[in-house]
Order: C-alpha cells, then sequence, then structure tokens
C-alpha cells in the first residue's frame, strides 16, 4: 500500500534486464554456498564421525590419483595413463580431486570474505561516520585524523602484517580486511550526515527534545543506509578478488578451505606443463560472480539514489 | 503575556585557521524585543537575512542564544540547559518552511507524529495519530503513507499536526506558507486560524510576504539585518508606515491593479554584511533620507504613536 | 505589430515510468514585438514546460513534443534541426530562470560568461565581445561594471547574478526574452529592481517578453497580456486590464480570490478546494477543472469546452461562463 522506498527501487531495477539476470546468478551462486554450509554428517564402517556438507555430498567425486582433463577416460600420472573412477567435467587437480567440486567449493569462500569483511567495516564506518559529521569539531578532527593515517598506508601492506601476526585462517582474514577497509565508506557517511543533520526534519525531531542519540539512530541513520547498501554491493567483487590475491601471495585461507586463489595460484606450475582446466574453472566462476554483483549493483545504486527519486 | 523576548542576541563566531580562531562575529539578531499575548498573532517580516528565522529558532531553543531572555510565562529560557528545557518543549513548537525537507523520507506518517509524544515518554495511540490527521484536514489512511506520496500542502499539514501533536500553547511558524501555490496558501493559512480559535495558540509568525502577514497577525515587527526597524499594530503599519525601510518594502509590492502600475520603485545599493557590522543605522547604506547622525552610535527605539515604535533618527 | 512568437496547439508530453505525463496538452499563444505575456499558473500547470519547448530545452528522454507548431521570428521552430536550433537560442530568444544561484557557472568568472555567449554566436573575437559583455553589464545596472566583471559567482549577491542572466540573455538582443519566474528567488526590494530593469531593456532593445510566473502582482506590473494556465492547457486569456477587472474562468476567479490581500482580517481566505492534479492524472475527454469547480455542471464532465472568444480579445475556456461562441 505505502509506497516505500524499497518498492521503489525493486520497481527500479525490474525494468533493468541485465540486473535481474546477475541478480539471478548471484542467486544461483548463494544456493551453492548454502549448499556448503548445510551440515550431513555420516559415520563410516568404523563409527567414525565425518563432517560433510549437502555440498559435498552431492559433488564429490572419488580421488583419482592425479591430473586428468576435462571430460577425460584416463588420467596422467608420471607419464604414465591411469583410468578415471567417474567422468569429471571440469577434469581434476594434481591430487586427484575433481575441480568442478574444488571450484564450487570456492563459492562459499568467495560470499564469507565478500560479505563478512564488509559487515565489520560498515560497523566502524557507520559509528565514525555519524559521529564525525553530527558533532563536528575536535571530534571530527580526531576521526578524520584516525583515517587519514589508516589510508595512507599501503593497505596491501597492512593486511599482511596483520595477517602475519594473526594465524590463517577465513575468518582472520575477514577481519584483517573488514578493519583495513572502513575508511572510504566513513567519509561518504560522513558526507552523508552532515548534509542531513541540517535537514530541517531533524531540526523538528531536535525541537520536539530528541537527544542526540535520538536524532542519530531515528532520524540521521535511515538515511544514510542506502549508502552502506550500495558501498557493500559494490566492494563484494573487490573482496572475493582479493581474496584470491591474498592466497596468490600467501595470506589466504588456509589450506583445506576452498579457494580460488589457491587454484589460480596453481596455474603457475600447471599452465607451462598445459594444464588449463584448474585455472579455468576457478576463473570462469570467479568473473561470472563478480560480474553478476556489479551489474546487480549498478542498478541497486541507481535505484537507491535520492536523487533519482521524482517529486 | 505568553511570550516576551527581550534584547536578544545571536552572534555566530567566524572561524579561521587550523585551530579555528574566533575572527570575528555574524551578528544575526542583535537586541531584538517583542512580545506575544496569548491567542495573539505577531508578525516577524522582513527579506532574507535579516535574521528573523534565527529568532524563531533561538524562541523554540533550536539555537541557544548569545545574550537576552525570552520569558516564556515569565520563566527565562534562553539559558537553561537541556534537561530543563525539556519541560518546555512541548509548550512551543515550530512549523517549518520547507514542505519537502521538513519531513524524514524514511518515516511513514504515523511514525512522524507519534514521535513528539513518545520522546515527551507518552504513548502515541492509532487513535490520537487519527485524531491529528483529522484536526489538520487529512485522512487516516495517511498514518501508513510515506511523505513523498503527499503534495507540498498536505506534507506542510503533516508539519502542523506534528507540531500540534504535544499540545504546545506557542507555535513559531516560519515562513509556513512561502513554498505553496496561492490557492493551497490559502488552505494551509485558513487551517492555522482555525487552529489557533480551536486551541487557544499564540503565533509567531515569520514571513516575507507582506500581504500574509497582513492577512493574520494582529500585530507586526519589521526586521532589517538584525534589529527591529519598526513595530506596531497590524492596520496601523500599513496605514502609516514611519521606518524608511518599511516605506521601501511597501513601495516594492506590485499591487494588483495594472491599470494603476506603482513603477516599483527600488531600493539602490546591496545590504550590507551582518559580519562585524558598522556603527549606527544598518539601513544608512540605502536609505534615501540618510543623514550624519544615522551612522554615528547605536539608534535608539522610540515610541511614534500608541503601540507604535520605530528605530529612525527621524522620530527622536 | 509583427508577431514575435506564435505558437499553435502545443503538446509536449513526458514518457515516464509510471505513465505518461501530458505537461502541455494543447497550448496556443502569441506575443507581438514589444509586447509582454504573462503565463500564469501554479505549480505543475505546464507553463515551464511551454517555456522550455519553444526553445527545444525539454530534456529528452523522457520528453518530447508531439504536436504543435512553434513560429519564432517568421522561423518554423520544430522543424529545424539541432544546429540550427543552437544557433537560435540567443540569437532568437533567451532565457532567464529561476535560481540565480545554479544558473551561473561557479568556475568561471561573470565577465568570461557573458563574453562566451556573445562569441558563440557571433565572430567577435575577444576583445569586442569583452567589450559588449562591459556594455550590457553596465546597462542591467551592475555599479563598477568593469572590476565586477572579474569576480566569480559567489562573490555577488541574488539579485547582481539576476542582472547578469539578464545581461546574458539580452547582450545578442533577441527578438524574445523568455523569463521564467525572474524574481521569485529574490526579495521584494529586489524584485522591483529587476523588473523595472526588464522593461526599460524591453524599451531599449525592442524585445517581446514570455514573462512566466504564479506570482499575480508581478502580472499586474509587467504584463500587457494574460495568459492562465491549468492542468496542461490555457483555460483564459486576454487584455492584462481586462482579465484582472473581469475575469471569467471560475479557476482564474479562485486564484484571485485565494489573495491574502482580498479576504479583511478575521474572514476566511477564499480557497480552492482539493489539490491541482499531477500531469499523469489528467483526466481526457472533459474540463480537467471540473473535480473543483463549484459550478461544474454536467456537461463538464463529459467534454472539453473550447477556448471561445468572449470579446475584446478575452477568451475562456468554460462551459458554464462562456458557453458559446461570439457571446457578447
Amino acid at each position: 500500500m505505502a509506497e516505500s522506498h524499497l518498492k521503489i527501487a525493486i520497481r527500479r531495477i525490474k525494468k533493468d534486464s541485465l540486473a535481474i539476470a546477475g541478480f539471478c546468478v548471484i542467486c544461483a551462486f548463494a544456493f551453492i554456498a548454502l549448499l556448503d554450509v548445510v551440515p550431513v554428517p555420516y559415520r563410516d564402517a568404523g563409527g567414525l564421525h565425518f563432517n560433510r556438507t549437502a555440498l559435498d555430498y552431492l559433488a564429490r567425486k572419488p580421488v583419482e590419483l592425479s591430473y586428468s582433463p576435462p571430460l577425460a577416460r584416463t588420467g596422467v600420472l608420471n607419464r604414465k595413463e591411469f583410468a578415471l573412477h567417474s567422468l569429471h567435467l571440469l577434469g581434476t587437480n594434481i591430487l586427484g580431486e575433481d575441480v568442478l567440486y574444488d571450484a564450487l567449493k570456492g563459492v562459499r569462500t568467495a560470499f564469507i570474505i565478500g560479505i563478512v569483511p564488509l559487515v565489520i567495516a560498515a560497523f566502524f564506518a557507520i559509528v565514525l561516520g555519524l559521529l564525525a559529521g553530527y558533532y563536528g569539531g575536535w571530534v571530527d578532527d580526531v576521526i578524520q585524523y584516525i583515517y587519514q593515517v589508516l589510508s595512507s598506508i599501503p593497505g596491501i601492506l597492512l593486511l599482511i602484517a596483520m595477517l602475519t601476526v594473526m594465524e590463517r585462517g577465513i575468518w582472520q582474514l575477514c577481519i584483517a580486511l573488514g578493519v583495513t577497509s572502513w575508511v572510504g565508506l566513513c567519509r561518504l557517511i560522513r558526507g552523508e550526515t552532515l548534509k542531513v543533520r541540517s535537514m530541517e526534519y531533524v531540526e523538528a525531531a531536535r525541537a520536539l527534545g530528541a537527544s542526540d542519540a535520538r536524532l542519530l539512530f531515528r532520524q540521521i541513520l535511515p538515511n544514510v543506509m542506502y549508502l552502506v547498501v550500495i558501498e557493500m554491493t559494490l566492494d563484494f567483487s573487490g573482496l572475493v578478488m582479493s581474496e584470491a590475491v591474498l592466497t596468490y601471495i600467501g595470506v589466504g585461507v588456509e589450506p583445506g578451505t576452498g579457494s580460488w586463489g589457491r587454484m589460480i595460484l596453481s596455474a603457475d606450475r600447471e599452465l607451462p606443463n598445459g594444464i588449463w582446466w584448474n585455472l579455468t574453472g576457478a576463473s570462469v566462476l570467479l568473473f561470472l560472480l563478480v560480474l553478476a554483483f556489479n551489474l546487480f549493483a549498478d542498478a541497486l545504486r541507481d535505484a537507491l539514489d535520492p536523487r533519482l527519486r521524482k517529486g | 503575556m505568553m511570550l516576551e523576548v527581550k534584547d536578544l542576541r545571536m552572534y555566530f563566531p567566524v572561524r579561521r585557521g587550523f585551530l579555528r580562531r574566533t575572527v570575528g562575529f555574524v551578528e544575526a539578531v542583535d537586541g531584538v524585543s517583542l512580545s506575544v499575548d496569548r491567542g495573539q498573532t505577531v508578525g516577524l517580516v522582513g527579506e532574507s537575512g535579516c535574521g528573523k528565522t534565527t529568532v524563531g529558532k533561538c524562541i523554540v531553543r533550536l539555537l541557544r542564544p548569545t545574550g537576552g531572555s525570552i520569558l516564556f510565562d515569565s520563566l527565562d529560557i534562553a539559558d537553561l540547559g537541556s534537561k530543563e528545557l525539556k519541560a518546555y518543549r512541548r509548550q512551543m513548537q515550530m512549523v517549518f518552511q520547507d514542505p519537502f525537507g521538513s519531513l524524514n523520507p524514511r518515516m511513514i506518517v504515523s511514525d512522524i507524529l507519534a514521535e513528539g509524544p513518545r520522546i515527551m515518554g507518552e504513548e502515541a495511540t492509532d487513535s490520537r495519530v487519527g485524531e491529528l490527521l483529522d484536526i489538520v484536514g487529512l485522512p487516516r489512511e495517511a498514518g501508513t503513507r510515506y511523505p513523498h506520496e503527499f503534495s507540498g500542502g498536505q506534507r506542510q499539514r503533516i508539519g502542523i499536526a506534528r507540531a500540534l501533536a504535544v499540545n504546545p500553547s506557542f507555535l513559531v511558524c516560519d515562513e509556513p506558507v512561502s513554498a505553496l501555490d496561492v490557492s493551497i496558501q490559502a488552505q494551509i493559512l485558513n487551517l492555522l486560524e482555525d487552529l489557533q480559535a480551536r486551541f487557544s495558540l499564540s503565533y509567531l509568525f515569520v514571513a516575507h510576504d507582506l500581504s500574509v502577514v497582513r492577512h493574520i497577525a494582529d500585530r507586526i515587527s519589521v526586521m532589517y539585518i538584525g534589529h527591529i526597524m519598526e513595530e506596531a499594530g497590524t492596520e496601523e503599519l500599513f496605514a502609516n508606515p514611519c521606518h524608511p525601510y518599511t516605506q521601501a518594502l511597501f513601495a516594492s509590492i506590485p499591487s494588483l491593479d495594472p491599470a494603476r502600475r506603482k513603477g516599483l520603485k527600488a531600493l539602490t545599493g546591496d545590504p550590507p554584511s551582518p559580519v562585524d557590522p558598522s556603527p549606527g543605522c544598518r539601513f544608512a547604506s540605502r536609505c534615501p533620507r540618510v543623514m550624519e547622525k544615522c551612522r554615528e552610535g547605536e539608534i535608539a527605539y522610540v515610541k511614534v504613536s500608541e503601540g507604535h515604535y520605530a528605530r529612525c533618527v527621524l522620530y527622536y | 505589430m509583427e508577431e514575435v512568437l506564435r505558437i499553435e496547439d502545443l503538446r509536449t508530453y513526458f514518457y515516464t515510468d509510471e505513465g505518461i505525463a501530458r505537461a502541455v496538452d494543447g497550448v496556443s499563444l502569441s506575443i507581438r514585438k514589444k509586447g509582454t505575456l504573462g503565463l500564469v499558473g501554479e505549480s505543475g500547470c505546464g507553463k515551464s514546460i511551454t517555456a522550455l519547448s519553444v526553445l527545444r530545452l525539454v530534456p529528452s528522454p523522457p520528453g518530447r513534443i508531439v504536436a504543435g507548431k512553434i513560429i519564432l521570428a517568421e522561423r518554423e521552430i520544430l522543424s529545424v534541426s539541432e544546429n540550427g536550433m543552437r544557433e537560435m537560442r540567443g540569437r532568437l530568444a533567451s532565457m532567464v530562470f529561476q535560481e540565480p544561484m545554479t544558473s551561473l557557472n561557479p568556475v568561471f568568472t561573470v565577465g568570461t560568461q557573458v563574453e562566451e555567449a556573445v562569441r558563440i554566436h557571433t565572430d567577435t573575437d575577444r576583445t569586442e565581445a569583452r567589450k559588449i559583455a562591459l556594455e550590457y553589464l553596465t546597462k542591467v545596472g551592475i555599479p563598477a561594471a568593469r572590476e565586477r566583471m572579474a569576480e566569480y559567482p559567489h562573490q555577488l549577491s541574488g539579485g547582481m547574478k539576476q542582472r547578469v542572466m539578464i545581461a546574458m540573455a539580452l547582450c545578442l538582443k533577441p527578438a524574445l526574452l523568455i523569463a521564467d519566474e525572474p524574481t521569485t528567488a529574490l526579495d521584494v526590494t529586489i524584485q522591483a529592481g529587476i523588473l523595472r530593469l526588464m522593461k526599460d531593456m524591453q524599451e531599449e532593445t525592442e524585445a517581446a517578453i514570455l514573462l512566466i510566473t504564479h506570482d499575480l502582482g508581478v502580472i499586474a506590473e509587467m504584463a500587457d497580456e494574460v495568459a492562465v494556465m491549468y492542468a496542461g492547457k490555457i483555460v483564459e486569456k486576454g487584455q492584462c486590464t481586462t482579465i484582472f477587472a473581469e475575469f471569467l474562468h471560475p479557476y482564474t476567479e479562485g486564484l484571485f480570490k485565494s489573495l491574502p490581500g482580498r479576504a479583511h482580517k478575521g474572514e476566511k481566505l477564499y480557497t480552492i478546494p482539493g489539490n491541482v492534479p499531477s500531469a499523469l492524472q489528467f483526466l481526457p475527454d472533459c474540463c480537467r477543472f471540473n473535480p473543483r469547480c463549484p459550478l461544474a455542471i454536467e456537461r463538464c464532465r463529459i467534454e472539453e469546452p473550447p477556448l471561445v472568444h468572449v470579446g475584446g480579445g478575452h477568451w475562456c475556456a468554460c462551459w458554464v461562463r462562456a458557453p458559446e461562441r461570439g457571446l457578447e
């Protein structure tokens, strides 16, 4: 009934078929990631308990001896051919694992790396951005000083430093990425807060006796949140790609976790030997997910932009 | 007397440099006095930059005045801290100018109306919200909608309802109809008059449109660059404007009769800056009747006739 | 007297997500040399779009001039190419907008902008253009024009900026000056000066003026002829003195009667009930004012009234007040 901003945004996005396509692709990937979260544990003959997810259940294939090209019948190990137990759509890697399975396992990692750091970053950015924009004066000065110092340290060095101190792991990676990437969003929120705090509706609430906290959370924050949503959709792809880079330089997720970065890293040794399918599998999925997100994020940004709103 | 403002001053510091040193002051309001009786409407007119909106904001304590006193029911609220102020907030509210900026676009109307009572610590029932909408002439369904679904006039009604939600006795109306079309303007003015009669409200009506103020105000004060230049009962002011600025204002208003065109007389020069102004009358640089005396020291506010005062050397 | 502008049955529509907005829906008017036509109406009536249509400045998409004829200084505007149009803007007709704040480019000096306007349309060199700029800036009453030319827009007051806009608009001596709410954003004492300036410049350049405003006082001071617009159509037009003294259309009547000056203190102001419809909601095949009209009869709901000549150049579109042709 009421035409909320969400409804208006949805209506606008529906017009953009590329965005809808992007959204569908994202949903497909999200589904895969979910499959990799749902546990389907089992006990083997000896009574040992194994953890296993739905994705494992559905897509894991028995391990072969070593490399084999996509859709092949035989693989090669030490220049000797061996027969394959099953059909591998994207071939197998050095450990004989199905490349498609490996690539699909990377999806959950991609989503975690794409979203969790942003949630962490958003927390810092919102709190500090609101405070800096609303209070101004020395509060603003201190916060600006903090983020100016932070942003003058090359991000990659800071990340490496943090990750060297912490253990390797996906959650440590998320924290490090989150803590080093809140500055851009903070600036945006500070700017928007400056603009919103002088709007008459904020003054009206102040005239009614609202405390600063109430003004910030009830009046100002809802009007700057759209920036957070947009930023999150834009940064997603960057973060997913950064996992690949970080794994490549050795500070990414721990071994054993699905990682497109690790697959791409192995191209170093594989490509000279004519083994292209490992790299391709990871790259294609990475490309698809990032492209889909970018298409959707563009449309979302236009849809949420208050300036494009009528009346 | 409901509200008495005495010698109100609001100076904004001009800060420069790394350490934000204060290098001067914008004397937005420089010694303004006025009073509003219960049930009365006092008009405060002047052109942009004269400080009239600042006066309104000081009265509802959106700003903390630099000096002077604001006596509301005999209590000086000019210097009260925010805790003590809370009790007075509900008695005086403000209606804002911009229908497009004065309502939070992310809140539905019923939440906007309920916000006031909630801040005061009260329940804001559906029926109370519905009642408010009735009072301002909007349908009850309006409560579930967002501000952008309404026209300018309807948004002003919502703004008025918001102010009324806490049962104030005094309203500062800051150019409430300036942004509206003429036919809607009339609706809102009628509404304000109805509400005044119904709830015994007192108004300080800030505006730049003289014909609107003439219709609604009992008394009018004319402001120019931080000073009150003239004040009088409405009809007296229009019949007998004394201050040269008031006269210039009246002379610039187009008449509504093409057969008797006034050939509008314009004021020469630009208004002076309110930053660290020079001594004497602030209108001196543009006044057609300026004299030596006008630039010396403070100009006194003198009585011209009963209830009619002017800040001008001509009437010493 | 020759006609500088003639508009015949102009229709400008906007094709939006939410439907077709018929912003200008059959508008006809004309202005003669040295004349001033006041186009009056409230927000959303289509008066600004009419003005933009004359200069083909309607944002497109989503807008489009779908029908009608516009003849400006004997040239058919709608069939001219975009290049040709560009040459005509500024030369044949120019426009002054409401917000002097945003109409001037903040990164160029005032003098440069006026010069630029001259050089775009004529073959003059910089020195010559500078001379013309200085001449017009002086004419529009900017004191110490030579010094002011080197200033940036933010250093000027609102009134001064508007004067600069007028200088830019008139320096090419266009046949038509379109002024869209030129004084609405200005204080009343500044407004007086700008209106007087426009009148003086009109005397000197012999330009015609299309003055768009919602302010009846400004119309009374400036216009020879008036056209009242509502919901994309002209509902009444005629000589200014006639309209002010003998308005016929119920909407015009409502506008006049709603003015605060008209009621005595204590009396209620007359109001037109309801709201101005949005251009997406314009009803076809009826009088668009009928939902709010105190005089509406059955015919008003089913048939659109044409503009009827009621005598002395006074036209009105109303079944009740102007029912037949040639009513005397």
